[in-house]
């Protein structure tokens, strides 16, 4: 392999997060595509990364907070403000 | 709209090359505007109906949050309380039109760090935390080669608790910075902010993290047989 696609598959693979978090800046994000286009194996890796944030996303779903979590929670300011209904 | 060009002003253009990040100039951005400040003008009645109008609309995901920290919903109702608790009795200090989601999540963080995590055993800390980072980066582009559509496959077909376990099983800082940035949705400087951390750090273990993140889940594709074909050590 030469040394020099060795060092931008490095620096492709560990930007990885921060460019899939759209944190880049445009020019340094335009070299990681560019890399992209050439390099298979990261765009592999780039992909699985992808997906395990999606994967992540999946398995940590919304939740709702209990109706008794939130009527106590609310009764801190209703406390004070005194607008309570019925 | 006019145009007018100061004099002087040199206008910025794109080089072609490096626009090295920001990083120290934004970490402690979120500076008050001193122009109106509803703090100052209102009563303490009208002060707590904004905490309500504003704060509550965040409950169900400071809630999810706080599950997914204390993994237990008695121990995350209970750290949302608190959260909520301190951010009403402070709630003049937070700066109207700043980032208040932010600002609550911070304060669950600190909650849950002082009130649940020491008391609580630490869980088993992963080695590696003193790999430096282009080691894992050199490692991860010289092992993806041989596992292109095989890992995606394997990911695919991923259960649940397994990603949980494994996401579960890093320590409390690695886990929280991936739950933010890959679950909550914050911004890298949103989560220095919440984690009072430079941006910088918060990259690095990120980075650290879901290097660590992947390698549990690739080892679980092995033992289940998907993906595997490679056997260089």
């Amino acid at each position: 392999m030469i040394e020099n696609s060795e060092d931008s598959c490095t620096f492709a693979i560990r930007s990885v997060h921060a460019f899939l978090h759209g944190e880049l800046p445009e020019s340094t994000a335009d070299e990681i595509r560019h890399h992209l286009m050439a390099c298979e194996s990261c765009v592999d890796s780039f992909d699985a990364e992808q997906f395990i944030s999606a994967l992540l996303k999946r398995c940590y779903g919304p939740q709702v907070a209990p109706p008794e979590l939130r009527m106590r929670v609310s009764r801190l300011s209703i406390h004070v403000s005194q607008t309570w209904q019925d | 709209m006019r145009l007018q060009e100061r004099p002087g002003t040199v206008r910025s253009r794109a080089y072609g090359g490096y626009t090295p990040l920001p990083r120290n100039s934004i970490v402690l951005g979120s500076m008050s505007t001193p122009s109106t400040d509803t703090r100052e003008v209102e009563s303490e009645d009208e002060r707590a109906a904004r905490f309500e109008r504003d704060a509550m609309g965040y409950l169900d995901q400071l809630y999810g949050a706080a599950l997914r920290m204390t993994r237990n919903p008695a121990d995350a109702e209970d750290v949302v309380q608190e959260t909520y608790a301190k951010a009403f009795s402070s709630f003049e200090q937070f700066t109207p039109g700043t980032n208040l989601k932010a600002w609550l999540y911070r304060i669950l963080t600190n909650t849950y760090i002082n009130s649940y995590r020491k008391s609580q055993r630490q869980p088993q800390t992963s080695g590696g935390a003193d790999v430096e980072d282009w080691q894992l980066a050199r490692a991860a582009s010289h092992t993806s080669g041989g596992l292109p559509s095989a890992e995606r496959e394997a990911l695919d077909r991923m259960p649940d608790p397994v990603v949980t376990d494994a996401l579960e099983s890093l320590s409390p800082d690695f886990r929280e910075v991936v739950l933010l940035a890959d679950v909550e949705g914050f911004s890298y400087k949103e989560i220095a902010e919440i984690m009072g951390t430079p941006i910088g750090t918060v990259m690095s273990r990120l980075n650290r993290a879901r290097g660590q993140l992947r390698a549990k889940l690739g080892d679980y594709a092995a033992t289940m047989g998907i993906g595997q074909e490679r056997n260089d050590d």
